[in-house]
């Protein structure tokens, strides 16, 4: 059987610590919330690790070259597709 | 020149600078595209509408938002009319994954210090490939714009014309859902 949070402060406040928007007395006020109960600890913890397991998974690519001239010639700037400096007219 | 110059010259037809403001955003745009679709070829066909709509558009572009601001809200727009068109099946979330009443606290352990809870773990790779895929748009939206983009809270809102807000609770509820789709691979693991 399952549990659920279904305190609504404690929902904002992990909702509002984790967009990084908390002033420091809810700050406190959610650790103390934390200290409290493990399983909100865990909630949290398993939020956060999936946020950073998901980052790692989404690394920036490279613009493939192939995409990148197409991309030139569809616009109609192939003569410029190299051009990088803006103080070169 | 800095970029307001770029600008001005790129409005005026100057295709040096249309090209320069190409090439400082293609790849985010790619990126942004890719993680919003999911799919290479897809990504390109987004890449090419959103610059062919910044070059015909830029006269109206008035600087109220950032330049930066302004593409991207192109580009996820045509991203998101492409996810449209492709009806994505969701069979594979259950509702309740995306429910916001439904917060469970798992019983399971907590898997942040499982040693396989790495990236380079095929299997949890192949996982947030899955939940990502089948995630709800606006729920992926703001996911990746906020958490993988690193855009703030009222810049996601400006280019998804949302409240700051509703950027807040879809960002909640599409951290939970994600977090509940890899909980339940651990709970399985542990119980299997």
């Amino acid at each position: 059987m399952k549990k659920k949070i279904n305190t609504e402060e404690q929902l904002r406040l992990l909702q509002e610590h984790l967009c990084d928007d908390l002033d420091s007395a809810a700050c406190e006020e959610l650790i103390d919330v934390l200290r409290t109960s493990k399983e909100c600890r865990i909630y949290f913890d398993t939020i956060k690790k999936t946020v950073v397991l998901c980052r790692e998974n989404e690394c920036p690519e490279d613009l493939p070259e192939d995409i990148n001239q197409r991309l030139f010639e569809r616009l109609g700037l192939e003569k410029y597709k190299d051009n990088k400096d803006p103080n070169i007219k | 020149m800095n970029e307001q110059e770029i600008i001005e010259r790129a409005k005026k037809g100057d295709p040096h600078a249309q090209s320069l403001l190409v090439n400082q955003y293609s790849k985010r745009v790619y990126n942004l595209a890719l993680r919003i679709l999911r799919n290479r070829e897809e990504a390109e066909d987004v890449l090419q509408e959103t610059f062919l709509t910044v070059i015909n558009k830029l006269d109206t572009f008035d600087g109220r938002s950032s330049f930066f601001t302004w593409v991207y809200r192109i580009a996820t727009n045509a991203s998101l009319m492409l996810l449209r068109k492709k009806k994505i099946r969701r069979a594979n979330f259950r509702d309740n994954d995306l429910d916001p009443e439904q917060i469970y606290l798992s019983n399971v352990v907590d898997w942040t210090q499982d040693p396989t809870a790495r990236i380079e773990n095929k299997e949890i790779k192949q996982r947030i490939d899955e939940a990502l895929s089948t995630l709800k748009e606006k729920y992926k939206t703001v996911f990746v714009l906020r958490d993988i983009e690193g855009l703030s809270t009222r810049e996601t809102a400006e280019i998804l014309d949302i409240s700051e807000e509703n950027v807040k609770i879809r960002l909640l509820r599409a951290r939970q859902a994600l977090r509940n789709y890899l909980s339940q691979y651990y709970e399985e693991r542990v119980g299997g």
